[in-house]
């Protein structure tokens, strides 16, 4: 008894050194001054090709690049059709089983000018499925681009700060989300159950049984300021997510005016192929449209100067425009030459390996800012 | 009361005579890795009496058993540097030309380069837009990160009571494996694009290979009151190198005479330790600063007759003023088993901080000079028969502050455990004490973003051609190759096991 008390500080210690070595890591350049789409391989450039393979002259992830075009790695789930990897296909029709680059696109409506903003939300994910039923496994959130009549961008620290936040994955007080994924009309129907998600306030937002899918009018009202230009308030119940000091959710905003917006939000989101469609089974990419509702209150607004009004008001979600999930396949196994291309660590083990891997995922699925 | 001004003034006069040499060394290594062999976890100010208290507080020797102590440690440094993506900000390749002057009318250094060659190279050739061969080598951002790395070193300690209960030397080195020691020196700012283009950890690094040689000596001029002083051994280097540059373009032609020369110096450590009642103990320590000095002078003498020459001042290892005070206090006992109750602060005053080229991080800006900081550790012991464990927890707030000008220092927060356990054992007539010990320091993740008003525009707005007198396309904005902008992020950890064995002299 007496040696296990002794024993227990250096047990205690033991049980603290990190199993897994930090990396260093450099995060995508964000607008870096090129002639990109000259069709000419120029330095700084690792392509200039017309091809899904080619990213802003980055070469995506598990494609390889030369004057002539791109073409795609095969192995580890993805299937060469005929030989070659011209044509790629996953060795499964409907089971989706894997990692993926997941990009969710939303149309919210600002209430400026009342233009049409289209969101690009990014994520990893693992999947898990048994039978016609699959879950997240595992997950990370890969930040925020939006576009319309401004520029909207999850800041560094926003970057930072919702990468392990709103868990999909089981840990999650809610429970994994869940889908499904089955044979239907030639090809597979897919859902993915609706989820919640809160950005800058505390949990108390969330419903308590996202299975009884409320309304978010139905919920807790979110934390709200006066006036967000002049406001130094911290109302109840809002979380400083990005570490900048000020409360809520920050966002870099360029284009008709420059500033950062922190805000409270919620959402929900969920996604089902409509009755009687499918999408290709065995495909590497899959769009599954889907449904959404948000709501923001903008906490505080800065760095914009005289044009801080503009960008003080929130956000609406476009409930008449009809959003997507769209899922890259990368690969089966972690460690496999296709995942180990985009997934720089086992997820949630490494914040820079993390981010790394966030960079990998937004070159396979970049934005796509074209609305309905 | 004179006898006791007597042995006072005796003590202070042999302190005084040990610490004339004054200034030289440092031993950041020691004081990162904490006390080896005894109990000191992180509190070796007033707690452990051991070989190693010849650093941490030289009056604790008398504490110690008479012994030679042989350790091996192996440390894990693993702090991971986030760069954020480029928003623009490129030096264009133009610059290469060397014909752009800024608006003031003066050519801008040639210590800017486009922002291309760091990416990719400039390839070595005579066509258009090649660079002389062998052509310019590619320095991708933070491809030559150094915050990784797993380092063995070999801890030796001897402690003899020369006049037992009343004055002990001790010795203590920390050794690493892989060379004797190593300096690396580094860029904070712009300039660092040129060489490595990457981020390097401030505090840990080269640092975790500086020379550590302690000598201490302790004497007890009360029954409750005790006196130490340490020593850290070090070098001071002196290089000269006069050369005669035959060719500019072609350094293998290059004549060299090289003087060198080293000389040893010392940096002092006082300690005390006072039995304030038979249960609590107090110690205090004061160790100099402390640092490891290459001063380089460098001549050249072209073959057109100019001579020009210069000198550097290097500084590695910088420790700065350090005052340590502790306590330590029994708080339980029964039978074989007691337990001690200990808890110090440390103050270091690292806004005297020079870097590895001399150069004040104050000179980057008043705000970003770095702050002094107050260590905080708390702890328990617990003996057992002949066993004894131990288990501290500190945070050692980082001096650094946000790096949002032109200086890229890297440095967290940290917060650390150190744990340990020992045991004497005999092995026929022989007594052994084997002991094994493990800290983890988790350096808290921090990110900053850069100010633009503060980084050095490289290529000024209203740049001209000196040919044409043409604005310079590309140079309204902000134009960079700092290495941490628009920003970076840190994080990791330092941990590290010892295994040690205890021998009685």
């Amino acid at each position: 008894m007496q040696l296990a008390r002794l024993l227990l500080p250096l047990c205690l210690a033991a049980s603290l050194v990190p199993a897994a070595c930090e990396s260093d890591a450099v995060l995508l350049d964000t607008g870096a001054d090129s002639e990109c789409g000259n069709g000419k391989l120029e330095p700084g450039e690792a392509c200039d090709v017309d091809s899904d393979g080619c990213q802003g002259c980055v070469v995506v992830p598990n494609w390889s690049c030369d004057a002539s075009g791109c073409t795609q790695l095969c192995g580890d789930g993805v299937l060469a059709v005929g030989g070659s990897c011209d044509a790629p296909k996953r060795d499964t029709d409907c089971d989706l089983t894997g990692y993926w680059a997941a990009r969710e696109t939303d149309y919210t409506r600002d209430s400026v000018l009342g233009s049409i903003q289209t969101s690009s939300t990014w994520y990893l994910y693992r999947l898990e499925q048994t039978g016609d039923d699959f879950h997240i496994a595992e997950e990370i959130e890969c930040g925020v681009h939006v576009t319309g009549s401004a520029v909207v961008d999850s800041t560094p620290g926003t970057l930072r700060g919702l990468l392990y936040a709103n868990r999909q994955d089981a840990p999650s007080p809610h429970g994994a989300r869940h889908g499904t994924s089955k044979p239907a009309s030639g090809g597979c129907a897919i859902t993915l159950d609706r989820r919640y998600k809160i950005r800058g306030v505390t949990e108390a937002y969330l419903p308590a049984d996202f299975t009884t899918n409320p309304a978010l009018a139905d919920l807790p009202p979110l934390p709200s300021v006066a006036n967000p230009v002049t406001s130094t308030e911290i109302p109840d119940g809002t979380v400083d997510i990005d570490g900048d000091g000020i409360p809520g959710v920050a966002y870099a905003i360029t284009g008709f005016v420059n500033g950062t917006r922190n805000a409270a939000q919620r959402d929900w989101k969920e996604y089902a192929t409509p009755a009687g469609t499918s999408l290709p089974a065995a495909s590497l990419v899959l769009a599954i449209p889907g449904a959404f509702d948000l709501q923001e209150n903008v906490l505080r607004v800065t760095g914009c100067g005289g044009g801080c009004a503009l960008i003080g008001s929130a956000a609406h979600a476009a409930s008449d425009l009809h959003g997507r999930l769209t899922l890259s396949f990368i690969g089966k196994t972690f460690g496999s030459e296709r995942v180990a291309r985009v997934v720089a660590g086992k997820p949630r083990d490494s914040l820079a390996a993390d981010l790394t891997t966030c960079a990998n995922v937004r070159l396979v699925l970049p934005h796509d800012g074209s609305t309905p | 009361m004179i006898a006791l001004l007597r042995r006072t003034s005796t003590a202070l006069l042999a302190s005084l005579v040990v610490l004339a040499p004054a200034a030289a060394d440092a031993s950041p290594l020691i004081d990162l890795v904490g006390p080896i062999g005894g109990e000191g976890g992180a509190q070796g100010v007033v707690s452990g009496g051991a070989a190693s208290s010849a650093y941490f507080n030289p009056a604790l020797l008398l504490d110690a058993d008479e012994e030679l102590l042989v350790g091996f440690a192996g440390i894990s440094e693993q702090v991971g540097v986030t760069l954020d993506g480029r928003r623009g900000g490129d030096v264009p390749t133009l610059v290469s030309g060397r014909d752009i002057l800024g608006p003031d009318g003066t050519p801008i250094p040639n210590s800017t380069v486009p922002s291309d060659w760091l990416r990719s190279g400039c390839h070595g050739g005579t066509g258009a837009g090649d660079c002389p061969p062998p052509g310019f080598a590619a320095r991708p951002r933070q491809a030559q990160g150094t915050g990784q790395k797993n380092r063995a070193y070999l801890a030796l300690g001897i402690v003899k009571h020369l006049v037992p209960d009343r004055f002990t030397l001790g010795m203590y080195a920390l050794i690493p494996f892989s060379g004797f020691t190593s300096a690396r020196s580094s860029y904070a700012d712009e300039r660092e694009a040129l060489f490595s283009n990457s981020l390097h950890p401030e505090l840990t690094g080269d640092r975790l290979t500086s020379l550590s040689f302690v000598f201490g000596a302790a004497f007890k001029i009360l029954p409750t009151l005790s006196l130490g002083a340490g020593l850290s051994l070090g070098f001071t280097n002196s290089a000269g190198a006069s050369t005669y540059v035959r060719d500019s373009t072609n350094y293998d032609t290059l004549l060299l005479n090289d003087s060198i020369k080293t000389t040893v110096e010392v940096s002092p450590t006082v300690g005390v330790r006072w039995l304030a009642t038979k249960w609590l103990r107090i110690g205090a320590a004061v160790h100099a600063p402390e640092h490891f000095i290459v001063d380089t002078t460098i001549s050249a003498t072209l073959p057109s007759g100019t001579e020009s020459s210069t000198s550097r001042h290097d500084v590695y290892d910088y420790m700065p003023w350090i005052v340590s005070f502790g306590a330590e206090a029994d708080v339980a006992r029964r039978g074989d088993w007691s337990m001690t109750a200990v808890g110090s602060v440390k103050y270091a005053m690292w806004s005297s901080y020079v870097d590895r080229h001399g150069i004040s991080p104050g000179s980057y800006g008043s705000d970003l000079a770095w702050k002094d900081t107050l260590t905080v550790a708390v702890g328990v012991r617990q003996h057992f028969g002949g066993a004894r464990a131990w288990l501290d927890l500190q945070y050692v707030p980082s001096p650094v502050p946000d790096q949002v000008g032109r200086s890229n220092y890297v440095d967290n927060d940290k917060i650390g455990v150190v744990a340990g356990v020992d045991v004497l054992r005999n092995l026929g007539q022989t007594k052994l004490r084997p002991g094994v010990n493990v800290f983890v320091n988790r350096l808290l993740p921090r990110h900053v973003t850069k100010d633009d008003a503060r980084i050095v525009d490289e290529l000024p707005d209203g740049s001209v051609y000196g040919s044409t007198h043409d604005p310079v396309p590309g140079a309204k904005g902000l134009q960079t190759n700092n290495p941490g902008w628009p920003g970076f992020a840190s994080h990791g950890w330092v941990w590290g096991a010892v295994a040690t064995l205890s021998v009685p002299l």
